[in-house]
């Protein structure tokens, strides 16, 4: 970068750079920028501050639906369901992975029961004035 | 780092643009609710760090899109595009209410911010350290002037380009970057004693 370049704009052409990317080698851009050194990890170390402290942060889930409500009308879903349409996308997989392995689970559980109750009724044969009854198709 | 991570996902294919939604909806109300999904967040965010508290957040939040709402009709995309109109809608109403509230005392972002939100885990005694260093930092942020609080948080919390603050500040781009690097210099100089013992210890 020229010296002829006036220097408020070598050091916004250095701002922009470090918003490209905030992780490169300062000592080389403040020179590929003819910035002191000096100044160019000062500003660095300030943008590198406010990146940390001024965090995004989100509304309150229950406050997103009753605004969306009170604006257009619809009634805020209510219900487990409604719970989890609010939910992240993430935590909406995770909570249908957790129904599906629930159910499963309490599938798997009712079928052994009633796998183990046909394995007794073999083991221990018919009872006495009954019969077991094979039905074949 | 989040701030630089902006550059990467500004790629992804958009679907409808806030021209069209913005059409849509004065046809339609119902298509508000899209307009509502896009910018919610980054108004909430906008006006939170503006006022410092989750519940004057969530009423001036409340306000920008009721106003938006009801003169969506009126909005002719004249230079001055959507999203901005939205920003300045919500600059208005933060504005009137630091006027309103101008005689009270300014309370500091609340405790969900410095606490919960910068709560670290790498330790209870470095997290103290961060979180007193984020907060010193946020109260020097908020005794800023008002135009540079509103271009660092339209830079740093809701990740807007220079060109875009500059739509919402009614300024030229060239005139925004002169703004960030006067506000970074002037930040730069108020948080020197911090990093400095020796030069906290001479400024006394």
């Amino acid at each position: 970068m020229s010296q002829h370049t006036p220097y408020p704009t070598r050091i916004q052409n250095f701002l922009d750079a470090l918003d490209a990317d905030i992780d490169t080698d300062i000592g080389v851009l403040a020179q590929r920028h003819d910035i002191p050194a000096v100044e160019a990890h000062a500003l660095a170390h300030t943008i590198r501050r406010l990146d940390a402290a001024l965090v995004p942060i989100v509304p309150d889930e229950g406050f997103r639906a009753r605004l969306k409500a009170d604006l257009l009308g619809e009634p805020p879903v209510s219900g487990v369901f409604g719970r989890v349409r609010n939910l992240p996308p993430r935590l909406q997989v995770a909570a249908a992975v957790a129904l599906f392995a629930a159910m499963t689970l309490l599938g798997r559980r009712r079928l052994m029961s009633e796998a183990g109750d046909l394995i007794d009724l073999f083991r221990d044969g018919p009872q006495e004035g009954g019969e077991v009854e094979v039905v074949t198709h | 780092m989040r701030f630089w991570k902006k550059q990467n996902s500004e790629s992804q294919p958009k679907e409808l643009t806030d021209t069209e939604l913005v059409r849509m909806a004065k046809e339609d109300k119902a298509a508000f609710g899209e307009i509502y999904e896009r910018y919610l967040d980054k108004i909430y965010r906008y006006v939170y760090y503006r006022v410092g508290t989750q519940q004057d957040a969530e009423d001036l939040t409340s306000r920008v899109f009721y106003r938006a709402f009801t003169h969506v009709d009126g909005y002719e995309d004249r230079g001055v595009p959507f999203q901005a109109w939205l920003y300045r809608i919500a600059h208005n109403l933060v504005a009137n209410h630091h006027r309103d509230r101008s005689r009270r005392k300014i309370i500091p972002l609340d405790e969900y911010v410095v606490t919960k939100l910068f709560a670290d885990t790498d330790g209870p005694e470095r997290a103290a350290e961060n979180t007193e260093e984020r907060e010193r930092l946020l109260r020097v942020v908020r005794q800023l002037p008002q135009d540079r609080q509103q271009l660092l948080i339209l830079k740093f919390v809701d990740q807007l380009s220079n060109a875009e603050i500059g739509d919402i500040m009614d300024r030229t781009e060239g005139a925004i970057k002169s703004l960030y690097h006067r506000t970074l210099t002037a930040l730069r100089d108020e948080l020197i004693p911090d990093t400095n013992p020796d030069t906290a210890r001479k400024a006394k």
